[in-house]
């Protein structure tokens, strides 16, 4: 089965990335993460994303096109990158969710691929 | 001093695993005394904070679910005669029982029954926490990583199978007990494990449920032992700043004291008998460990021997791990190195604890990049951001 794992990390997880102290440990864990990942042989392939507000909104209003800096709703975590894998269940998903760095302080999304109906 | 609320919540905590074990005993329906006893605590909850706590509060929740099982009953009597048998079955016994305030207890029958071999095994553990101690799907799912609807359903269909096949809620004939303790002791042992520190403290219960109503089985005394050694532990397991600690660099004096007498009074008992099952052997190693919190020094080459003994009955691959690195601590870090080489790949790719152990080796014997290589397989395969940390911040 294929599934997204969409890693929701918090404010303060994403402001490591950056950071001179915090930011070699938060990378390390992420890329040792990412590699166990590849070399299992589930990874379909995926990316980082660069924080949120870096992001722009395009949304219809009665066929009026607005553009919103920044994502669509505010919350206190958000996306910081995904994957998409092959397992064999949604144990097997959440197997590898548990491992996911995002969980030290966020969340991780499980959603299975819309595939052939 | 209990609040009221704590004394309410207490008094059906207890209530709850016996008064299934004592409704499904009778009925052979566990979905069905879970249903009962749910709407019997939701009455409690309603009354007993303007009316008080009743004297016999586990009395007074039989009542009440004794008498939603009649009116199911009734309610159904026209399609499954059988229920008549059982409403009359139920309401005999129930008049005795209650004018009893000691009523039975047989949580121990429903114990056999949650971890009879008919049950799949996954299911064993949850099946247990969920009728003996009440847990609810949606804690169970998460200690044990499944969605909480699949849990249900698990636990759903286990339930059926009992009530279907008729599975023997008793406790089985001395002679069968040898080879269904085991069952039994295996899924409390595994509710400890699994749920990474989740569930320590109802585990210990469970065991506790069981030695107290078996006393004279030595194996469940053993785990029991395993367990408190562990769970005395569980404050020095991380410093002032929340970061792991290795047990080697624990304080033993962090180690809660009356709980390692508890499980050290146990085991010394059953070694003084000469016992020697997996639980047994597996606090035997704990208890050796323990000396350190006497001063002494920790005595390695008794634990190797421990260790042997232990892969000789189980080849559980934490034993394996274990085994190998007692092995590095007693004879140096070559020979332990030698033991992990013995696993088959298969076994440790996945395996958290084999890569720290194989880091740890590598980095004695000087294989610093090795050792790193080893390290980032662990990293990558650690569920706790404490232990994450640790591990990063071990690299060279």
């Amino acid at each position: 089965m294929k599934f997204v794992l969409m890693f929701n990390e918090s404010a303060d997880a994403i402001a490591k990335r950056t950071h001179p102290e915090d930011g070699p440990a938060y990378w390390a864990g992420w890329s040792a993460y990412m590699k166990e990942l590849g070399e299992s042989g589930v990874m379909l392939g995926g990316h980082a994303l660069q924080p949120a507000e870096t992001a722009t909104t395009l949304r219809s209003n009665n066929g009026e096109h607005i553009v919103h800096d920044g994502p669509y709703a505010e919350t206190k975590e958000m996306l910081g990158g995904f994957v998409a894998i092959d397992v064999d269940s949604l144990d097997d998903a959440l197997a590898w969710a548990s491992r996911c760095p995002a969980l030290d302080g966020g969340s991780v999304e499980i959603r299975p691929i819309l595939t052939g109906m | 001093m209990m609040t009221h609320d704590a004394a309410i919540d207490a008094a059906i905590r207890t209530s709850y695993g016996k008064l299934v074990a004592i409704i499904a005993a009778r009925t052979g329906d566990v979905e069905g005394a879970e249903d009962a006893i749910s709407d019997a605590v939701v009455a409690g909850l309603e009354q007993w904070p303007t009316q008080g706590i009743p004297k016999n509060p586990t009395a007074w929740l039989l009542t009440v679910a004794r008498r939603r099982i009649i009116d199911e009953g009734r309610r159904s009597m026209l399609l499954r005669t059988y229920h008549a048998d059982v409403v009359s079955c139920i309401s005999d016994w129930n008049t005795q029982a209650v004018a009893d305030p000691d009523l039975p207890d047989e949580r121990l029958s429903l114990m056999f029954a949650c971890a009879h071999p008919a049950i799949a095994a996954s299911v064993r553990t949850p099946l247990m926490l969920q009728c003996v101690l009440g847990l609810s799907a949606e804690r169970i799912a998460s200690a044990f990583l499944t969605s909480p609807s699949s849990m249900s359903q698990r636990l759903v269909r286990a339930k059926a199978k009992i009530r279907a096949t008729g599975l023997a809620m008793d406790v089985p004939h001395p002679r069968h007990l040898p080879t269904r303790v085991p069952f039994v002791a295996d899924a409390i042992y595994a509710a400890f494990t699994t749920a990474s520190g989740d569930l320590e403290a109802e585990s210990i219960e469970l065991a506790r449920i069981m030695t107290s109503l078996m006393p004279e089985d030595r194996g469940s005394q053993g785990l029991l032992a395993l367990l408190l050694f562990s769970y005395a532990r569980r404050h020095a397991r991380r410093d002032r700043t929340g970061a792991f600690v290795p047990l080697h660099e624990q304080d033993p004096d962090q180690w809660d004291l009356p709980t390692l007498l508890e499980a050290t009074t146990i085991i010394e008992q059953l070694m003084a008998m000469g016992h020697t099952d997996r639980f047994t052997i597996e606090a035997a190693i704990q208890h050796a460990h323990s000396s350190r919190r006497h001063g002494g020094s920790t005595p390695w080459p008794l634990i190797v021997e421990l260790y042997d003994a232990l892969v000789a009955r189980t080849s559980a691959i934490g034993a394996v791990v274990a085994r190998a690195v007692a092995i590095a601590e007693a004879r140096g870090p070559g020979p332990g190195l030698d033991a992990l080489n013995a696993i088959s790949t298969e076994q440790s790719r996945l395996y958290q604890p084999y890569w720290v152990a194989r880091a740890h080796l590598l980095q004695q014997l000087g294989k610093g990049l090795e050792a790193d290589a080893c390290r980032e397989r662990a990293i990558g395969l650690t569920q706790d951001p404490i232990m994450r940390s640790y591990l990063i911040s071990q690299r060279t």
